[in-house]
């Protein structure tokens, strides 16, 4: 997942550490696309073993989601297009599968680089909105990049070496649709 | 039994891939993140046993998939790669404002 968002060579990717005890084994199997083959790990059998587990499990999820709305759901809430924007689904469930799995961990540069792109693509379609509800009579031909957005994005990607429409430009698109 | 599973960890499976997607909710997760995620919990967990459970929170409303408009034919996408979603159903069950017996781990 976290390949498909093409880092630029300037963010490192972090170093794979040892996995600690909460992840089991097959999940480093499965991050490359294979099936996981005979299972290693095995389901802890005692109730009260098993019980420790999903209440660590919970409150991890917790955590997390705790996280995510600290740091996406102002965005999500003052622009409910968003949701549906295949960047941004893939910032978040970037942060969601380190968090969640603490499978690798994200280093400070890559997550650095991420926020600053989100933040900077944000203020580029707050701009934007404030730009056309100023001027009514000048509406723009299509989309949010197609006036004012292009520079900010081309801007961002100067700076910082990827910005989100960066990260979704390779099949990807800005308003997929539910079936 | 489901493919060699009890009824009892089918259920919870289900449960818990609604509960995970429920940290996201209105985002949606990839079927191969959302697995990862779940195999902390359920280590012998299998992508064809994950995907029967998907099949059927889709069927039952809880779970929709999201295609981008660059999936030219989104049955061409690999499951591991599709985008998934709860609905408001699925968020109301998540959340336990619904009750619903096939998914009650108690």
């Amino acid at each position: 997942m976290a390949g498909e968002l093409h880092a630029p060579d300037s963010i490192p990717r972090p170093k794979r550490r040892r996995r600690s005890a909460w992840v089991p084994a097959p999940t480093a199997a499965i991050r490359n696309g294979a099936e996981p083959a005979a299972p290693p790990a095995q389901a802890p059998k005692d109730p009260s073993q098993e019980n420790d587990l999903v209440q660590a499990y919970r409150r991890r999820q917790q955590s997390v989601a705790a996280i995510l709305d600290a740091t996406f759901s102002t965005p999500g809430k003052c622009c409910p297009t968003l949701w549906e924007q295949r960047a941004y689904m893939m910032i978040l469930a970037i942060v969601y599968e380190k968090l969640a799995t603490n499978e690798d961990e994200i280093s400070t540069d890559e997550l650095v680089a991420l926020a600053k792109a989100f933040a900077e693509i944000r203020r580029a379609e707050s701009s934007s909105r404030e730009f056309r509800r100023s001027n009514p009579s000048r509406e723009p031909a299509e989309g949010r990049d197609s006036d004012d957005g292009q520079p900010m994005t081309q801007a961002v990607r100067d700076l910082y070496g990827t910005s989100l429409d960066h990260a979704a430009s390779d099949g990807a698109c800005d308003s997929p649709r539910s079936r | 039994m489901a493919n060699g599973r009890t009824d009892r960890q089918v259920r919870r499976l289900r449960y818990e891939v609604l509960l995970a997607l429920r940290v996201l909710y209105p985002a949606a997760l990839q079927a191969q993140q959302l697995m990862r995620s779940l195999l902390v919990l359920f280590p012998t967990l299998e992508f064809e046993q994950f995907k029967r459970d998907l099949h059927y929170l889709i069927s039952k409303g809880y779970v929709e998939r999201v295609i981008a408009d660059t999936e030219s034919d989104g049955s061409l996408t690999p499951w591991r790669k599709r985008w998934f979603r709860l609905t408001a159903h699925g968020l109301e069950v998540a959340e336990r404002s619904i009750r619903d017996p096939a998914l009650d781990e108690e």
